[in-house]
């Protein structure tokens, strides 16, 4: 179990901050919360579990930031893509998500991967065609669209 | 899209992962949450041959389950175990799992995920035991500390019977290098004798040292008859009073009072107060100063108080609250280590009881130590412990005034899952009576305060109608013969007993009430 840790620097009113390992009752905010700027660009990319003790610690998090702050989340991996469509108050209020792992499976070599998609990408609820790197074929999106991609609807 | 399809769907809204079966366990549904749960993409679940093949369990009999619901057409839920999904089978979930029947012969099976509590739980189970271990190292090294701050006058005391056993052995070598050492039998033997005395005092200086230093079993109370502790107290404390010419008392109102304690605790809590009583008195240079424990228990007072006094220079009002935090202490640095108050309050706490101190500047300090009195701690301690183990067992009361006895029940019966309540006077006993219902009574028959007839006289009279049991010796056996009609007394348990035949007969008494 890797504890979380967070590093971030602020670019011109702009926190950058990366994430990376469990979002967990031991997960600590206390640091990063001191900064109160006007745009925030958070990276998921490195986390590896988060839980329903994470999620109130999250939420608590972001309550916490300036009301009129511009939030945005990238590279967000599946687990975090299933709790923001289960959980209300996961995404606040004018955040958006720029960024996300989506997952598909490819037949012919029989394998799965989580393919970065952006937002944007998502026309009608419907994954967009992604090629295998492996058999160059297209592959199937391999979860419920309706509900996956649910959360950019909120 | 079929109306059962549609009726399926109302799972995606719940919290819960659910997978939908039929009577040939191929699964009709499963809703949002199982996919995510189990992290298996759906074209997975949808191939899975039977529910069966999705999950699996070493403790949950999910098969067993599954065919008993649909055996008995009603919900059945599992105990509590961990699963694994055959998709992701590296991940383990603590969850409980419900089937149930729903219309057209198929069947819900839902799980309750119990995985976040059950790591919580484990989790902090860990750090408290850190803790618990981390305290018991701290009041290691307070004893250690107290111990050294007494060693110079134990030194002392110890000195003084070597003297003796030394010049005696002298004297000894002298008469045995007479020609007739005979002619001085009677001086022999009285050299004899001293040094025997000396040697069994250092003897006991060393034994108490010893077992308050390595007492093992810090966390086991035992039935203790007070008076002895406070006595063992003062011979450890004793010596460094002697040195400082400081007198210290002892107040006994009933020599065979008895608690529910740990003994070297409890010495432990006794030894700082007087150390600390001895510290500020020396420090003031109080005239005749003086230390007293006493051992008070008030008529119907369910506590009973061993209260710490001395005359010295009193502590300030000020200071009252603080003076039972850690790492407070009044002398200079380096000469307490602030956390003997601190912890005899913790100890006084884990035994349900409650410390106090009156004091005012210049008029001495007085420290009451309130101990519950042995049928509340033993029936608290008991039923917390039986809780723990959630076991349903009964409550026993055992009354002797004998406390080894009360030791050896105390084992058999709180082994065997029951409640055990000790007492060793019977006025006590009734009077937790009054309040706790008992299952069974096993009462000695001679006891100072209150035979067994009287006590089981009061019992009937009160209208308590559970199984009275005599434990007594052969000669006493007309006792019972006059009362087993006269009080309804059940049984009789010889004394000495061994553990099978207590359990037997509890096993027997207990069979009566049900």
């Amino acid at each position: 179990m890797s504890k979380l840790t967070i590093n971030f620097k602020v670019v011109s009113n702009k926190v950058m901050a990366n994430f990376a390992g469990n979002i967990d009752e031991d997960a600590s905010f206390a640091e990063i919360e001191k900064v109160q700027e006007k745009e925030y660009v958070f990276d998921f990319d490195k986390v590896n579990m988060i839980n329903s003790c994470g999620i109130r610690e999250w939420i608590k998090f972001i309550e916490k930031l300036p009301k009129d702050a511009k939030i945005i989340y990238q590279k967000c991996p599946q687990i975090i893509i299933e709790q923001m469509n289960m959980v209300h108050g996961f995404i606040r209020q004018g955040a958006s998500i720029e960024s996300f792992y989506a997952p598909y499976y490819d037949e012919d070599s029989d394998t799965e991967h989580k393919i970065l998609l952006k937002s944007s990408d998502i026309k009608d609820g419907k994954a967009p065609a992604v090629k295998s790197p492996e058999s160059g074929k297209e592959m199937e999106f391999d979860a419920i669209e309706a509900q996956y991609f649910g959360f950019l609807k909120k | 899209m079929a109306k059962s399809e549609e009726q399926f769907k109302l799972f995606d809204n719940t919290f819960e992962p659910v997978i939908i079966f039929n009577k040939k366990k191929e699964i009709l549904y499963f809703n949002h949450n199982f996919v995510t749960f189990s992290k298996s993409p759906p074209r997975v679940l949808k191939k899975a041959a039977s529910v069966t093949d999705v999950l699996s369990s070493e403790k949950i009999q999910i098969k067993k389950l599954i065919d008993s619901c649909i055996k008995e057409n009603q919900a059945v839920i599992s105990e509590e175990g961990q699963i694994q999904f055959t998709q992701n089978a590296e991940a383990i979930y603590t969850v409980v799992i419900k089937v149930f029947p729903i219309e057209d012969n198929n069947y819900v099976l839902c799980l309750n995920d119990l995985s976040v509590e059950k790591n919580l739980f484990d989790k902090y189970r860990d750090q408290i035991e850190e803790l618990k271990s981390t305290h018991s190292q701290i009041v290691q090294a307070d004893k250690l500390a107290t111990l050294g701050e007494l060693t110079a006058g134990i030194s002392h005391e110890i000195n003084n019977p070597l003297t003796i056993a030394s010049g005696n052995s002298e004297i000894i070598q002298m008469i045995l290098e007479n020609e007739n050492p005979f002619n001085q039998k009677e001086t022999l033997i009285q050299a004899i004798n001293d040094v025997k005395d000396s040697l069994e005092r250092i003897h006991i200086i060393v034994n108490n040292m010893r077992s308050f230093l390595l007492h093992k079993r810090e966390e086991k109370k035992e039935y203790c008859k007070l008076a002895d502790i406070i006595k063992t107290a003062k011979e450890l404390v004793g010596p460094s009073f002697n040195e400082g010419k400081v007198m210290l008392d002892i107040k006994l109102q009933d020599e065979d009072l008895v608690g529910l304690v740990n003994k070297v605790k409890i010495e432990q809590v006794l030894i700082n107060l007087c150390k600390n009583a001895l510290d500020a008195l020396l420090s003031a240079q109080t005239k005749n100063p003086v230390v007293t424990i006493e051992l008070i228990k008030m008529p119907k007072e369910n506590y009973l108080n061993i209260v710490v006094t001395d005359n010295g220079p009193g502590i300030p009002k000020e200071i009252h609250e603080d003076i039972f935090s850690p790492f407070f202490t009044t002398k200079e640095v380096g000469e307490g280590t602030g956390l003997g108050l601190s912890i005899c309050s913790k100890i006084i706490e884990s035994h349900q009881g409650a410390i106090k101190l009156e004091s005012e500047k210049g008029k001495g300090a007085k420290f009451t130590i309130k101990l519950p009195v042995i049928e509340m701690s033993s029936y608290s301690q008991n039923e917390i412990l039986m809780n723990q183990k959630n076991r349903d067992g009964k409550r026993i009361l055992v009354v002797d005034n004998e406390v080894q006895i009360l030791n050896i029940l105390n084992k058999f019966i709180e082994d065997e899952g029951h409640v055990f309540v000790g007492s060793t006077n019977g006025q006590e006993a009734l009077r937790f009576l009054e309040s706790i219902r008992i299952d069974l009574i096993i009462t000695d028959h001679s006891m100072p305060k209150m035979n067994g007839s009287e006590f089981s006289k009061k019992v009937r009279e009160s209208g308590i109608k559970c199984p009275i049991y005599y434990l007594t010796s052969k000669k006493n056996i007309e006792h019972f013969n006059q009362d087993k009609d006269k009080y309804n007394v059940s049984g009789l348990i010889l004394k000495p007993f061994t553990r099978e035949e207590i359990l037997e007969t509890i096993k027997l008494a207990l069979g009566e009430t049900n």
